[in-house]
């Protein structure tokens, strides 16, 4: 490793819950990257909104629902977590519906926030 | 320009391995270097050793493999995407007692900090997704 390089790393989560195991590693990644101290903040996005559902149950591939996974993000330092409200909107879910700790936020704010990254990390 | 290259896509289910791979010929024709190329999800199928397609049809893998030892680029396949998918390394293989390994030699096996490494050094980091 390079040491102490702090970069502002923003990974896009735009994969089905359940549509592979995509999703599955792309919160690999982030939770790997932040291990590394690094600062990152994830944007769901498209059908990645699905993730964040409240109400998921067990998944038959990995054994456990996405939504889980993700409200561990605060223990590794992950805390800015987006979604689009124009997403959410497209698909009829409400804000309500989702696992706590997620900002929603609109168009414009996620242009500011990809320009503020050093890195993007699509998957 | 130094860059850094992401596979996500499978041989033959996806044209991530190949839109990578010109791209990557491309920039170095530009003057650019390829510091690492990151296989993961789906796209550590690329790295297995035991493909063999028809003579006549494209080997992603194998062009990858030719590209990396020509231009000296290191490939990495992702060890907790390439478990998952049954590519193994000799270590891999004397760790969890198996029977043989499969790991194209001209790849190596290691974890997302590889990942990290080759993106806080480079000056771009480029997905090509499944």
């Amino acid at each position: 490793m390079t040491g102490s390089q702090n970069k502002r790393i923003l990974v896009v989560c735009s994969q089905a819950p359940n549509r592979g195991n995509l999703a599955r590693e792309a919160l690999d990644t982030a939770f790997a990257v932040a291990a590394f101290e690094q600062s990152v903040c994830i944007y769901f996005s498209g059908e990645g909104v699905w993730q964040l559902l409240a109400a998921q149950q067990t998944n038959l591939t990995t054994g456990k629902a996405i939504n889980s996974s993700w409200k561990a993000a605060s223990l590794y330092d992950i805390v800015k977590l987006y979604v689009s409200a124009e997403e959410l909107a497209k698909r009829n879910i409400n804000a309500d519906e989702l696992i706590e700790g997620i900002s929603v936020i609109n168009p414009n704010d996620v242009n500011d926030i990809m320009a503020d990254q050093d890195l993007v990390l699509s998957f | 320009m130094k860059i850094s290259i992401i596979i996500h896509g499978s041989p033959y289910s996806s044209q991530s391995a190949i839109s990578a791979l010109a791209f990557s010929k491309a920039a170095i024709k530009s003057g650019h270097e390829i510091y690492q190329v990151f296989f993961y999800h789906d796209g550590v199928f690329n790295s297995t050793s035991l493909s063999i397609p028809p003579q006549d049809e494209t080997f992603p893998g194998q062009l990858w493999a030719e590209f990396a030892i020509q231009e000296n680029v290191k490939l990495v396949s992702c060890i907790s995407s390439a478990s998952r998918r049954g590519i193994q390394n000799t270590a891999e293989v004397k760790r969890h007692d198996l029977k043989s390994a499969n790991l194209n030699m001209a790849y190596e096996i290691a974890g997302l900090g590889e990942l990290v490494e080759a993106s806080l050094v480079s000056d771009r980091t480029i997905t090509f997704g499944a």
